[in-house]
């Protein structure tokens, strides 16, 4: 059970990319992303396993159930359609710029609603299945997607052309005091462990995630490998000309042997596999918070046949995707993401502070069977 | 006895129904020459009544063999005579004495999965020598058989196998339930049981898995599946199944470790060619000829340069021929099959590339496709690949390239979705969950 949390943990790492984060710090690389992304590494290692080790006092239970456990449902039933609502949000802006990325470089010609209608329909067929599927899926599409990774990993720290005079240029600016906004983007890297918020519900009563000092490794690796690699293929001035930052940093390394000589449309199917995956764990989050939000409802982690309501719901996130792609622009994108990387930000710190002190409080009780645990770093 | 017997099954000529009189005392007697074994109604009965003849020895040996058996319920009768029973009437009781006729007296050889260096003997189509070379291969006392008609008319046989302790009760519990649902005339295939099973209307992959290998059906029993053996048929029905059922051959297991490593993981390129290639074709042809290398970006385009409509006709002829071939030398008679075969070959070789009607790429693709798909050790799950190829042109067709990416990532997910016989179908399990697993259910 405990690879399960990991894949979340891989996935979300390498996500960033389709949501602007390395555009937003390499817009600030001369003032402050380079302490907000050390800075981030503190506070993301730090908020993820306060998180995790709080939930150990609520087996088999996820956010929603913790809430209402706690509090009167007109407290928490906001709440938890608020946490489904960033889920939601994140869904949406990810579908919107793989369209657009897609949409790009890969089918120019091709129209866009029809295109996004492809990926809706993806999203919201995986979305409506069950929390255990979604568990399967997630963990086959790591394990197909991680040497396509690999690939792109090694191709871009091996390449001549990377210019590693640059990247240290850039890395000697880590004096400037970073602003909000690059520090929410850079927790991003750390974010997977999120997930635990809805999939606790699977885990069995004794579960810990295990290893927990891989999650700064994982997350450091990811974050300077995204903020980095792009400065050493475009040097430190030009880096920020790009949008698609990431897209334009793989179509610059070249594979000798093999059908496909482009690293970039290898970055394109792995970008689109984690995507869909992204999409399908928001709408699913997202769903299974939204049909959470009555006090008397009662998770079921398996569900086969899959119950309307879950049709229904994904569907309707589905309009909203469709919505927001009619209304958005890539300019409008990008603001909104922004705002969005704050907010996640935000709602991470304050889901942190509830569950670590409900889980202080229900260690409290006498009736607690072990308070050793409930004595974790952080509280 | 006779006459009621002859009133309900109208007298048909087959039926031997006498009188017998040894000059002692009289016995009737009635059976069908055709399904009875007449060796073993001769010792059994003939010999024993007439020139052997002790009334004393004669009733004792009704009473203690256990191949007689007591049938006081005429409506009974009927039926017995039906599966090969004959029936006598001695000092007005009347007895049954199964001879059934066995066609098979030995396994055959395995026909559809076929093993370089395995065992090489089949099932028949015999429900008893079936059962045997299960028991035989699998001599466990904990070995669970349950006995069960299906049919309306049919009444065929069947036999559910388990290993008590291993099995999963919940899938059991699964398949009893959906036994009972199960209602058809005439049983007379283990798929035609597994489709009933399955629900397989509403599933693009098999949900249960077919072997004729005894050897094979003792794996998955000691796996903790359950299989039904079904009379008439020369394949058991096993399930719950995983993905993964369905891409093993038992040679994996005989060959030395990393070989059937290797194999197996040029059966899932193969599968996952077969799958896509057409659709990759389209994509690369139509859309984004660009994903690939310049050189062979040209050299795709050039083969294509006579061809006069667009890609995803060039690859519905061939894939129509494909499928027209293998589907006619499956079905044709051998002395014509090798005909069809030639015929096609030649069609599908040089000719139509050299008319201009389709690319040589494709005429490669073609053939890819075809082997690759060959190379599945079943055949129920090929044919869901074989199916699941056009899903995948379909996208191609509309969205190229990203439509093969995303139409692999929904089926992944679909995969991931099935369940067979409550038991997730695509899931990789490690032998530490299933302890942990275990351990959290006790």
């Amino acid at each position: 059970m405990n690879r399960y949390f990991y894949y979340h943990v891989l996935y979300v790492g390498m996500i960033n990319v389709m949501l602007f984060v390395p555009h937003i710090l390499i817009k600030e690389r001369f003032d402050g992303s380079v302490a907000g992304i050390l800075a981030s590494i503190l506070i993301g290692t730090f908020l993820s396993i306060v998180t995790i080790v709080s939930m150990r006092r609520f087996p088999r239970m996820g956010l929603p159930e913790i809430l209402h456990r706690h509090f009167a449902p007109y407290v928490a039933s906001p709440l938890v359609a608020l946490a489904g609502l960033s889920w939601l949000v994140g869904a949406v802006l990810v579908i919107f710029s793989l369209t657009q990325t897609m949409g790009a470089f890969l089918n120019p010609e091709m129209n866009e609603y029809l295109f996004m209608a492809l990926m809706v329909f993806a999203a919201m067929f995986a979305g409506s299945r069950s929390s255990r599927t979604v568990q399967f899926a997630c963990e086959i599409l790591v394990l197909l997607s991680l040497p396509l990774v690999a690939l792109i990993m090694f191709k871009a720290v091996s390449n001549r052309q990377l210019n590693w005079d640059a990247i240290r240029v850039v890395a000697g600016h880590f004096r400037d005091l970073p602003s909000i906004k690059v520090i929410a983007a850079a927790t991003f890297f750390f974010s997977g462990y999120m997930s635990l918020m809805l999939f606790n519900r699977l885990n069995p009563p004794d579960f810990k995630v295990r290893h927990l000092w891989t999650l700064p490794l994982l997350g450091t690796l990811f974050s300077l490998f995204t903020f980095f690699i792009p400065i050493g293929f475009h040097g430190t001035v030009a880096v920020e000309e790009y949008i698609y930052l990431w897209s334009v940093t793989a179509d610059s390394m070249v594979m000798k042997f093999g059908f496909i000589q482009r690293v970039f449309f290898i970055f394109l199917v792995l970008y689109s596999i984690l995507s869909l995956m992204f999409a399908m764990n928001t709408f699913h989050s997202a769903m299974e918070f939204f049909k959470a939000c009555s006090p008397r409802y009662k998770p079921q982690p398996e569900q086969v046949p899959v119950p309307k309501i879950n049709w229904i719901l994904c569907a309707c996130f589905g309009l909203v995707a469709f919505l927001y792609g009619i209304w958005a622009n890539d300019e409008k994108n990008q603001r909104v993401t922004e705002i969005w990387l704050v907010c996640r930000f935000s709602l991470e710190i304050v889901t942190m502070l509830v569950v670590a002190s409900l889980a202080v409080a229900a260690g409290r009780k006498p009736r607690a069977s072990s308070p050793a645990r409930a004595a974790s770093p952080g509280e | 006895m006779l006459d009621e017997i002859k009133k309900k099954l109208g007298a048909p000529a087959d039926l031997v129904a006498e009188t017998m009189d040894n000059g002692f005392t009289k016995m009737e007697f009635c059976f069908f020459p055709s399904m009875c074994d007449i060796k073993q109604v001769k010792d059994g009965i003939l010999v024993p009544f007439s020139y052997r003849f002790d009334p004393d020895e004669f009733k004792r040996m009704l009473k203690a063999d256990v191949c007689f058996i007591d049938a006081p319920d005429p409506e009974e009768w009927v039926g017995m005579l039906l599966k090969g029973c004959a029936l006598i009437k001695y000092e007005d009781r009347v007895y049954s004495f199964a001879a059934i006729r066995k066609m098979q007296q030995q396994p055959e050889d395995t026909e559809v999965e076929a093993s370089l260096q395995g065992p090489q003997s089949a099932m028949t189509e015999d429900l008893d020598m079936n059962t045997y070379l299960i028991r035989l291969r699998y001599n466990v006392p904990t070995l669970t058989i349950e006995k069960l008609e299906k049919g309306d008319v049919s009444k065929t046989r069947l036999n559910i196998l388990y290993d008590r302790d291993k099995v999963d009760l919940n899938s059991l519990e699964e398949l009893k339930k959906r036994l009972d649902t199960v209602h058809t005339k005439l049983l007379q295939a283990a798929g035609q049981l597994g489709m009933l099973l399955g629900n397989a209307r509403f599933s693009m992959f098999p949900n249960t898995i077919q072997s004729e290998r005894p050897d094979r059906v003792a794996q998955f029993l000691q796996r903790g599946k359950i299989a039904i053996l079904v009379d008439g048929s020369r394949f058991a029905v096993a399930m719950p199944v995983r993905f993964f059922d369905f891409m093993h051959a038992m040679d994996d297991d005989y060959e030395p470790f990393w070989m059937g490593r290797v194999i197996i993981l040029f059966r899932y390129i193969g599968m996952l060619l077969s799958m896509t290639l057409p659709a990759l074709y389209i994509a690369v042809a139509s859309y984004n000829p660009e994903f690939v290398r310049v050189q062979l970006a040209f050299s795709i385009d050039g083969s294509r340069a006579a061809v006069p409509y667009p890609s995803f006709v060039e690859v519905f002829i061939m894939l129509f021929m494909i499928e027209a071939l293998i589907e006619a030398s499956i079905r044709l008679p051998r002395f014509v099959g090798s005909t069809a075969a030639t015929v096609g070959g030649l069609i599908l070789g040089q000719a139509a590339q050299q008319a201009g009607l389709v690319s040589s790429i494709m005429i490669i693709v073609t053939s890819v496709v075809a082997i690759s798909n060959f190379v599945i050790p079943n055949s129920s799950f090929s044919y869901s690949i074989r199916a699941m190829k056009y899903v995948f042109v379909v996208a191609a067709i509309f969205y190229g390239m990203v439509g093969v990416i995303v139409t692999m990532f929904l089926i992944i997910v679909y995969l991931c979705h099935l369940r067979s016989f409550g038991q997730p179908y695509l899931a990789l399990f490690l032998p530490s969950d299933e302890q942990s697993q275990k351990k959290s259910g006790a």
